[in-house]
């Protein structure tokens, strides 16, 4: 099978400072294609304090979804030659409206990784150990998550307590 | 199936000032489409005890070009196959910043402590080293890996990846990077 056209978007040290935040979220707005996400997860790489929290991410799907006051991100092409889907809103923050489901729910370490003390902390800097969702990657037998007409995947902070700032990553194809 | 090659930067030292090139491909050919399947980055060193905690970022340059090799470390790529027809006008490089032209896209930011490895670190010392010299863990990018569905991460006229010293975090010499690639 030829492979599809990929964007990831990367967003990049956002503060999970607010309990219920959009850290990362992927909306279609657009009636004639469909985006198919096939990994996300998150990268510890705080450069900022030794001190941190617990922190809980999830992985949702919206319908109906809407985002509006958000902090844009650029998505980046694979390929230079892909032309990026216009009618797509990628951005972290602002305020999130639809009925969501809930995909994944994670407890991660939100906290600057030290040369000594081992913790959880250091397992949360393996890339692969950080990607919570990937579903029919390597499997051409499970569908991958789809985003039709206002759909939305979204990593959502769900933190009672302010964690550190953390990247947030989707991988997707357009269709 | 493309031909394929690997690219093996062995005990990279890397500087305690930030901004530092530690690995990259250059694609400089107009014709050739070289794409990236994977990268790792590993804790290989065995030349002292003393390191740090190192921030790196994977970056995709635009536009890029070198101006000047003089500070540079080259190597060559490692064809899987030796009949394969090596890349016309690439270049795989370590070195300066102040050598790099271009605008960068961030793919990815990690974080490597960058220590000599013995028998009980896990237990005593930095217990990450043993985690990250593991082969399977210390992948860092695999976009479309095992999975034709979706685009790997492709390099055309003038694109370079790199991996990238990010932050201070002290001189610890002995990186090894591995960018795995094909050409089209």
């Amino acid at each position: 099978m030829a492979s599809v056209e990929a964007w990831i978007v990367y967003s990049r040290n956002v503060l999970p400072d607010v309990d219920g935040k959009n850290m990362c979220a992927v909306l279609n707005r657009s009636t004639s294609y469909i985006l198919k996400v096939w990994r996300a997860g998150f990268s510890l790489a705080n450069q900022y304090a030794a001190a941190g929290n617990e922190c809980t991410t999830e992985l949702r799907k919206y319908v109906g979804a809407s985002l509006v006051d958000y902090s844009g991100i650029v998505p980046i092409s694979y390929d230079m030659y892909n032309q990026a889907p216009a009618e797509v809103i990628y951005g972290y923050a602002g305020t999130v409206g639809g009925t969501y489901g809930t995909l994944r729910r994670v407890s991660r370490s939100c906290r600057r990784p030290d040369l000594q003390n081992y913790s959880w902390t250091h397992l949360d800097m393996i890339v692969s150990l950080c990607t919570i969702f990937d579903a029919g990657y390597e499997d051409d037998e499970v569908q991958p998550l789809t985003l039709g007409f206002e759909e939305m995947a979204c990593l959502w902070n769900a933190n009672t307590i302010t964690g550190l700032r953390t990247d947030f990553w989707m991988e997707f194809t357009k269709e | 199936m493309a031909d394929a090659w690997t690219v093996f930067f062995y005990n990279v030292e890397s500087p305690a000032a930030i901004d530092y090139n530690m690995a990259s491909v250059l694609n400089r050919s107009g014709t050739e489409v070289l794409k990236i399947r994977r990268v790792s980055v590993y804790t290989t060193r065995t030349n002292s005890t003393a390191g740090s905690m190192e921030y790196y970022e994977l970056r995709r340059y635009t536009s890029a070009d070198v101006f000047t090799y003089s500070q540079d470390t080259q190597v060559v790529s490692l064809a899987n196959d030796p009949k394969s027809a090596a890349p016309s006008a690439a270049i795989y490089a370590s070195g300066y910043a102040s050598n790099l032209r271009g605008t960068y896209e961030l793919l990815r930011n990690v974080v490597i402590f960058n220590e000599r490895i013995t028998l009980d670190t896990y237990v005593a010392g930095n217990p990450m080293l043993p985690v990250q010299s593991e082969v399977p863990l210390s992948v860092v990018w695999d976009a479309g890996y095992r999975d034709a569905n979706v685009q790997p991460l492709t390099l055309r006229a003038s694109e370079m990846i790199t991996l990238w010293k990010a932050a201070v975090g002290g001189d610890g010499p002995g990186l090894t990077v591995c960018f795995e690639f094909t050409k089209e």
